[in-house]
């Protein structure tokens, strides 16, 4: 009586090592899954700025690849008030932070277009290169885009 | 009886014995396929692929101080000109001297910000052996190095100049 007692006292503890195991486990594997989640919703984001219409260079109805055109960007910026980002752009860039800065030529500039940054929650950042392109004088800028996604 | 009892339980022993080893070899392979499994590089890879080429591009077209001229057109006239003068001045720099720096100073603010290590190779290009000709390397970035190590993102631009095509090659390295 008292060895069969042992055994499966033995066996339902294993029972219990196994099942604590797996859930550890699955734990991981869940947090893995929302890291990826939020990786991809991050790189989203960030093509939709890239590829704004309201900011993309174009001439002639042509539009250039991985550039931004400043009189846009000054303009949208002006425009982009709280309440427009809310509920025109909310669908668009969600919780994220939307930086553009000039790096060369000197002075670095820096324009914020749109903020929406959730609190105590992890996020992403991903910068890309991109030209900044200045249409009254015809040239080029070199600049960064910096987008924080936050899940 | 004593016996018989020994044996039954030297049985029951044998039974939960047989139970741990397959425990202990389901954890052994389900270690095993995790250490296995690869962690996902979507992002990794989407943001070096982009960094690299955009970071070229960009570069490219951007003008620098020098005269108003593009990276392009300072490249294409040091691979023209060379030393020891170019025909466009920069300041009393010249232009394989001037594109050099300000490659270097927009590197210094993006990918070592970003703690990317990297490689930039200007050449003259051999279109037939598919290399750099023999001593025709303008510069490289950091200087006198050779390229990764390990896994790279590549991104290359070729432009035409009057002494040949000269190859831009960036490697991101991670």
């Amino acid at each position: 009586m008292a060895e069969t007692i042992a055994v499966l006292f033995i066996f339902f503890l294993m029972i219990g090592f196994g099942f604590i195991f797996y859930a550890r486990i699955q734990r991981t594997s869940m947090q893995e899954t929302t890291s990826n989640n939020l990786d991809l919703e991050s790189i989203e984001v960030t093509q939709r700025v890239s590829f704004l219409p309201e900011l993309q260079c174009s001439s002639k109805n042509v539009i250039s690849d991985n550039c931004i055109d400043l009189l846009k960007l000054n303009s949208l910026k002006n425009r982009l008030t709280p309440e427009i980002q809310q509920q025109m752009y909310f669908d668009v860039f969600k919780y994220s932070n939307i930086t553009i800065i000039q790096l060369y030529p000197l002075p670095e500039k820096r324009w914020t277009l749109y903020e929406n940054i959730k609190v105590d929650s992890p996020s992403v950042f991903t910068p890309v290169p991109i030209s900044l392109y200045n249409a009254t004088a015809k040239t080029y800028a070199f600049g960064v885009l910096e987008v924080r996604f936050y899940s | 009886m004593t016996t018989r009892f020994s044996k039954r339980s030297q049985m029951e022993l044998l039974g939960l014995a047989f139970v741990v080893v397959l425990i202990t070899l389901g954890l052994l392979f389900y270690i095993k396929f995790q250490a296995a499994k690869q962690p996902s590089t979507a992002k990794k890879t989407f943001t070096e692929s982009q960094k690299a080429s955009n970071l070229l591009n960009s570069l490219l077209k951007t003008n620098t101080y020098c005269e108003d001229a593009t990276l392009t057109q300072l490249l294409q006239d040091c691979a023209e000109h060379k030393v020891p003068s170019s025909q466009i001045d920069c300041d009393g720099y010249t232009s394989c001297e001037f594109a050099n720096r300000t490659i270097a100073y927009i590197f210094q603010q993006t990918l070592e910000e970003w703690k990317n290590d990297y490689f930039l190779e200007v050449c003259l290009w051999n279109t037939i052996t598919q290399q750099c000709l023999p001593d025709e390397t303008l510069f490289t970035l950091p200087p006198l190095t050779t390229g990764c190590s390990g896994q790279r993102e590549s991104s290359s631009q070729f432009i035409p100049t009057s002494s040949g095509v000269l190859k831009i090659w960036l490697d991101i390295c991670y």
